[in-house]
């Protein structure tokens, strides 16, 4: 059975440097070691990020993807899109210009509102899917 | 015979020729004043204009504004007293019996034709003419020292001062800007002014200066500038009007387009720097319209060359670098 709980929006800190990533790492921890983690991290507060902070966003990126989850960033400050693009990074997470626009890009449909007989796919294509069944 | 007195920037940020920015908060006008010090494809506006003024036949030409000497030895000079200094200057012109004083304050790069100036001056017969251009006054006057008066501020002064009005035809960039100083190299390599780079043109539209060490497998693709004694490492690709000014380090795999590296500069490893200027640790970012300090020094940091500093360091970067032609 394929569920996925709800998509976490967390602040990022003004600083991303070591100090900060370190904490931010024991907050968002056993989140990114949940199923299919839904992460949305709010970037409007970033002043300044080392690399080590860019470090983190690659690495959660990475585990919540190995947990066939998802990252996306919204809100970036100026400061932080400087940062990503000249990093290099830009370009590896999905952004938004807000909070729930990126919440909204999951597709976020409450567990329980799915029939759990309902076929895998007709989350995906909706009408085809009944379609198929009358066919 | 005429003379000339050139107030450069003074803002107590800048030294003779860095941008000190404290914090990203900081409004562009901190750029304003020291910008004319900054070099540009090998040399600053300030230079370059006491440059043309030379070879126009001005004579006497002092340049009034902080120095290196003076931030060494705890001196920091002020806008005022640049000018105090400069009524002093002007008062020994008039003592020396000169026919007519340039004054300008740099903050602004101005090419005119200096001749035509105290000619148009001579003509009008006022104890001053002030340069103007489509956008307004320049700080630029000429003065007849025998009859201005030079009691007091002389900013003052030349700014209630009636005077002659005069057009300039020539290029103008007021500097009032990061935006503005990314126009001015922009406009050198697509010869809109008189400046050439201070490096030779081993391509057309590559300018490099002496001593400068570029990697095999780095790419600098015109227009582009580099400086003396910079350093491309592999694989960098150098392009779209971007400049690196003296004593620069571009490390491995990094692209840099439409930017400028001010001298003494570490760009880090395999980044990707466009629409920026950067100094040292400082980044302003023309896209975004952001400047920011760069905390991390494996990214952007000052470079202190070798030769200035302890000659027997050499790193593993640097070992490397036999492929240097």
């Amino acid at each position: 059975m394929l569920t996925s709980g709800p998509v976490v929006i967390m602040q990022l800190p003004e600083e991303l440097n070591v100090k900060e990533v370190d904490h931010f790492m024991q907050e968002v921890g056993p989140l990114l070691e949940s199923n299919r983690p839904r992460i949305v991290l709010e970037c409007s507060q970033v002043h300044s990020m080392e690399s080590a902070g860019v470090e983190m966003l690659l690495r959660c990126l990475e585990e919540v993807l190995k947990r066939d989850g998802d990252l996306k960033l919204a809100a970036l400050s100026s400061e932080a899109e400087v940062i990503l693009e000249l990093m290099r990074v830009a370009r590896v997470f999905e952004t938004f210009p807000t909070s729930e626009e990126a919440v909204r890009s999951f597709n976020a449909i409450p567990a329980d509102a799915i029939p759990q007989d309902a076929p895998w796919y007709s989350t995906l294509f909706g009408d085809l899917g009944a379609l198929k069944q009358a066919s | 015979m005429a003379g000339a007195i050139v107030i450069a920037g003074s803002d107590p940020q800048v030294s003779d020729h860095k941008i000190r920015i404290s914090t990203a908060s900081d409004g562009w006008d901190r750029w304003r004043s020291g910008m004319a010090s900054i070099p540009v494809l090998g040399c600053s506006p300030i230079a370059r204009t006491a440059e043309a003024m030379k070879s126009a036949g001005l004579t006497g030409i002092s340049i009034l504004g902080p120095t290196s000497w003076g931030e060494k030895n705890g001196i920091r000079s002020s806008e005022e007293q640049a000018w105090l200094l400069a009524a002093d200057e002007l008062k020994t012109c008039k003592e020396k019996n000169v026919d007519a004083v340039v004054i300008t304050r740099t903050g602004h790069y101005i090419e005119c034709e200096w001749q035509s100036l105290l000619e148009q001056h001579g003509k009008y017969g006022e104890v001053a003419s002030r340069a103007f251009d489509s956008e307004g006054p320049l700080d630029l006057w000429v003065v007849d020292p025998s009859r201005f008066c030079v009691d007091g501020d002389l900013l003052a002064m030349l700014q209630v001062t009636k005077v002659a009005e005069w057009a300039v035809k020539g290029y103008v960039n007021r500097l009032a800007g990061a935006r503005d100083f990314r126009r001015f190299v922009t406009d050198i390599f697509s010869s809109r002014c008189r400046v050439r780079p201070y490096a030779t043109e081993v391509r057309p539209g590559v300018w490099v200066a002496d001593g400068a060490q570029i990697a095999r497998n780095a790419r600098v693709v015109a227009p582009a500038y580099i400086g003396h004694g910079v350093k491309i490492l592999d694989d960098c690709l150098i392009t779209r009007g971007s400049t690196v000014e003296a004593n620069s380090y571009v490390d491995f795999g990094t692209a840099i387009e439409d930017s400028s590296v001010l001298p003494d500069t570490y760009v880090g490893i395999g980044l990707d720097l466009s629409h920026s200027i950067v100094d040292g640790d400082e980044i302003v970012n023309l896209r975004h319209e952001v400047r920011l300090r760069i905390s991390d020094p494996v990214v952007m940091r000052r470079h202190f060359s070798k030769a200035q500093h302890d000659p027997h360091s050499v790193t593993e970067n640097e070992r490397d670098c036999v492929l240097f032609h």
